[in-house]
């Protein structure tokens, strides 16, 4: 083997990525060759050099978990209001019956599941995301759902339900 | 929590958990920090990249798909965040795409006195601004192999780039800083060197 050679392979020796073959050749060389032998010690020491790792400045790691915990505040009180994850309900209880009124803005009535108990009533779904390259991306997607005790006992075989203007409107008739 | 795997960590994450992301938050930080730092060569620069970096993590992390392990995944996005800061600075940058630019002259084995007794300070200072001249992809996978540690086919995937591309950009950037420190140390020659501990 040249000195040569022995600069190309020279990472992959340091690596130990060499095959077996080649790794022997290049360690033979370098017994007989106090060149490349200071070559590879000053190359694996400006390796174990350039390692030194620097801390976090405390102030600078105390700023950024605020930081962190204050965006992360913002982003939670975004997502959490309208769709997707808890629509807003808005519910009133007459001699007869109950109303709801649930904000679904963008939601086809496809997308929504309404579960019924005699108690109770849940309201779920999914609003998909369109397809495309976003300049601005503001509006929540993904999965939605509210869950919530009914006032008064229902009879649901009479029960209307209609999808309009982005309000699902309910018609709960009681027992 | 410090027990919790990364994987579980990002399911809490998902799930609005804010001390699950803050802990993967402080097991990179670091890391994040160190590759701003070595890329971009300043402090200022490395705080800027630390906070976007994460801000960026959190805004997408509903969004990650887990193919690739979460370390690969904020590596790639503090090292896209270097890129774009780089471009846009436009500094001066040494061409190693040409073998012959990779000079090797004068071997002096200066590699016990590096590790007996060194001026730490103004040494760090040597490496910062001889890694500065690398071009910005040497840059990334030096500092992504050897100053993070990661594995060719990691550096690879957080790069986008071939495990052989990855090698051959390592192997000419390990040769150009091994010149550059070369000249430094034969510069300061016999003057007496400082010892100065150093930081862990």
């Amino acid at each position: 083997m040249e000195c040569k050679e022995l600069l190309l392979q020279i990472s992959d020796y340091i690596d130990g990525t060499l095959q077996p073959k080649e790794h022997l050749e290049l360690e033979k060389h370098l017994a007989t060759c106090p060149r490349c032998r200071t070559f590879v010690n000053t190359l694996k020491t400006t390796i174990s050099l350039c390692q030194s790792l620097y801390e976090v400045p405390a102030p600078v790691h105390r700023s950024l978990h605020n930081f962190l915990r204050h965006e992360w505040e913002i982003h939670r009180v975004q997502v959490s209001i309208g769709i997707p994850k808890f629509p807003f309900v808005e519910l009133t209880e007459h001699d007869k019956q109950i109303d709801i009124s649930i904000e679904l803005p963008g939601i086809t009535r496809k997308d929504i599941t309404l579960r019924v108990a005699p108690d109770h009533i849940e309201i779920s779904g999914f609003n998909k995301k369109p397809e495309g390259v976003y300049y601005l991306n503001e509006m929540n997607y993904g999965p939605f759902s509210r869950k919530f005790k009914l006032p008064s006992q229902i009879d649901f075989s009479r029960a209307q339900a209609n999808l309009k203007n982005g309000i699902l409107k309910l018609i709960l008739p009681k027992i | 929590m410090t027990k919790l795997s990364d994987r579980v960590l990002v399911k809490k994450a998902k799930n609005h958990d804010f001390e699950a992301f803050e802990e993967l938050v402080t097991r990179y930080e670091t890391r994040v920090y160190n590759l701003a730092y070595k890329m971009l060569g300043s402090q200022e620069d490395a705080e800027d990249i630390l906070q976007d970096t994460f801000l960026s993590a959190f805004k997408s992390i509903a969004g990650f798909k887990e193919k690739s392990s979460f370390s690969t995944w904020i590596y790639r996005i503090a090292t896209n965040a270097c890129l774009m800061k780089l471009r846009t600075k436009q500094s001066r940058t040494v061409s190693l795409d040409n073998k012959s630019s990779i000079i090797t002259k004068g071997i002096v084995d200066w590699s016990g006195n590096a590790e007996i007794s060194l001026d730490r300070k103004e040494l760090r200072e040597v490496i910062n601004q001889a890694v500065k001249l690398l071009p910005e992809m040497y840059r990334a996978v030096f500092v992504l192999r050897d100053v993070e540690g990661l594995s060719n086919s990691e550096a690879a995937k957080v790069l986008n780039l071939s495990v052989a591309a990855v090698k051959s950009r390592l192997h000419r950037a390990r040769l150009y800083l091994r010149e550059k420190l070369s000249d430094y140390f034969s510069a300061r020659g016999k003057l007496p060197l400082l010892r100065e501990k150093a930081r862990k």
